[in-house]
């Protein structure tokens, strides 16, 4: 049965021809590996290349401390400002008129000023009270100008616009005190100049005008008490003479 | 308060006074010199609030408000004017007075030029196991940021001292600038006077801290001077334990428990003033120590006394070994 044999033979032949492949992929696969191998061998026998020199020379390492950088001008400088002598950031007294204080003002001190001077302590205390300066002058028509700057510690919780919106509450329910104005170039400034007099017995009555803005953490308030009405506008010229030194 | 060390003029005779070694004892008579103030050279910076003269500025104002705070609003935020042109009365005085050993010291020299200076600080040595302390003679080492008293527990920090921050240690040269500054407003002469001695003092440097009560109705500074001389730092505080006590016008403050030499005295108690004023004065060796409090009347002085002690404990002088 030829074609018996013929049929039995054929599976033989690709049986061989797949070795053969097999073999052929398997030397392929170890020449490689064998190849790979011996290249790293001798590369790892040989001594390194030694890398071309640098083009340039090293830098030299200044000894000492760098220049200090030059101090910002001040009107750049805000940090400067909010953490400078008070003192010399307030408005001068004019020349001829009479200063009365110029200082720091305490905790204690500024307490005092208020109605309620235990309240306010303790207030002052709970709202992280900094530090404060107080000017006051008197002109020639004896007319009294005062100019607080104060500030709190008060990054985290901002105190002063909440202290400023109660202060103009106040202040505008408060009869003694006539129009307003609001302070140009401030978020919530304001001035009231006072038409009508405060009188306590035994003492002249007197106008009192106030005013009140902020910058950065600087409160400003200032006062004008006189014997006549006191303009807004009045109000307003010393509130803008301080406000050009913050 | 801002400033510890202003003026006073004592206008006694400095003989009274003698050399340091006669306050050994603390003096249970006011030395003859000191008595009430003379009248003819009031002392600048004592007795009633000075910058307080109604005639001459129209009315501090009072004004009639009602206190008609809105409902809900806190009666501290209240705050019409009270009063003004009045920059800080008492709170002047008291602040006047710290200065008033200091000068009292350059009056006793005659002057103070500092013909007796008080030996320079040994250069003793010992092996220190901690970043601060005290050697036996009383000279402190270490930082006085370390020497200050960590704020305790009951308190946080306070408001600043001027331009000096709530903490801060100063050289020699700004603690000289920050006592000078304090005495500013004094005349030309107790200005001079007061020059002498901080000469005679050769301070080294200062440490100041504020401190404000949790219950927010107390603020205390404390500083620190230390100074190479001891025997000036030791007068300093007699001194001004026999001023206040000659004075009379000062209402007695409450004692340091451990530290007997330690003086206080508070505010005259004025119907017009509605905050009370403390103000110590001690010495621990190198170290004058000056302690002023503020708080709302009437003044709960013994948080403020505890917060002394603790001070003066952590930095208490040794003694001479003998």
């Amino acid at each position: 049965m030829p074609g018996g044999a013929f049929n039995v033979k054929q599976p033989n032949a690709v049986r061989r021809r797949r070795r053969t492949a097999l073999i052929t992929t398997s030397a392929a696969v170890l020449g490689v590996l064998a190849g790979g191998l011996l290249g790293y061998d001798i590369q790892d026998h040989r001594a390194p290349t030694p890398l071309p020199p640098l083009t340039g020379a090293m830098p030299v390492q200044p000894a000492g401390a760098g220049p200090v950088p030059k101090a910002l001008p001040l009107a750049q400088d805000r940090d400067a400002v909010y953490r400078g002598d008070l003192l010399k950031l307030l408005v001068p007294t004019p020349k001829g008129d009479k200063e009365e204080n110029r200082s720091w003002m305490s905790l204690a001190d500024y307490a005092e000023d208020f109605e309620n001077p235990a309240g306010a302590f303790t207030g002052l205390v709970d709202h992280q009270y900094q530090r404060g300066a107080d000017a006051e002058w008197t002109d020639r028509k004896s007319s009294y100008f005062t100019v607080h700057l104060v500030q709190y510690r008060d990054d985290a919780a901002p105190w002063t616009p909440q202290e400023m919106l109660y202060q103009a509450n106040l202040a505008s329910g408060d009869s003694h005190y006539g129009a307003s104005l609001d302070v140009p170039g401030t978020v919530d400034g304001q001035v009231w100049g006072s038409a009508h007099p405060q009188s306590d017995p035994g003492y002249e009555p007197i106008y009192s005008g106030h005013g009140q803005a902020r910058v950065g953490n600087i409160y400003v308030e200032v006062w004008v008490d006189a014997s006549k009405p006191v303009k807004a506008s009045a109000v307003l010229a010393l509130m803008k003479k301080q406000l050009v030194r913050l | 308060m801002s400033d510890h060390f202003p003026p006073a003029t004592p206008g006694q005779d400095p003989q009274a006074f003698g050399p340091p070694a006669a306050f050994d004892q603390p003096p249970a008579d006011p030395p003859a010199g000191f008595g009430p103030p003379p009248a003819a050279d009031p002392p600048a910076g004592f007795g009633p609030p000075a910058s307080f003269d109604p005639a001459a500025w129209p009315p501090p104002t009072s004004p009639p408000y009602p206190p008609e705070a809105p409902p809900g609003v806190v009666a501290a935020a209240v705050r019409s004017r009270r009063r003004r042109g009045i920059a800080l009365g008492v709170a002047a005085a008291l602040v006047a007075l710290a200065a008033a050993g200091g000068i009292g010291y350059a009056v006793t020299r005659g002057g103070g030029d500092g013909t007796k200076d008080a030996p320079a600080a040994s250069g003793a040595s010992h092996p220190r196991a901690k970043a601060f302390g005290a050697r036996s003679g009383g000279s402190h080492y270490g930082s006085l940021g370390l020497m200050l008293l960590p704020v305790p527990d009951d308190f946080d920090p306070g408001p600043d001292i001027q331009t000096y921050g709530n903490d801060a240690v100063l050289d020699a040269g700004r603690a000289q600038d920050l006592m000078r500054q304090n005495v500013a407003s004094l005349s030309a002469k107790d200005r001079k006077a007061y020059d002498a001695t901080l000469r005679d003092m050769h301070i080294e440097g200062a440490g100041l801290r504020t401190y404000q009560g949790s219950t927010d109705d107390l603020v205390i500074s404390v500083q620190i001077l230390q100074m190479r001389n001891k025997v000036l730092a030791r007068d300093d505080t007699r001194l001004f334990a026999a001023i206040t006590k000659a004075m009379h016008v000062f209402r007695p403050g409450p004692k340091i428990t451990g530290h007997p030499y330690a003086t206080c005295v508070l505010s005259p108690s004025d119907r017009e003033e509605k905050i009370d004023s403390m103000l110590c004065r001690a010495t621990e060796g190198d170290l004058l120590v000056t302690l002023s409090a503020t708080a709302p009347k009437p003044m709960d002085t013994t948080a403020a006394a505890g917060l002394l002690a603790k001070q003066l404990d952590r930095i208490q002088d040794p003694g001479e070994a003998v």
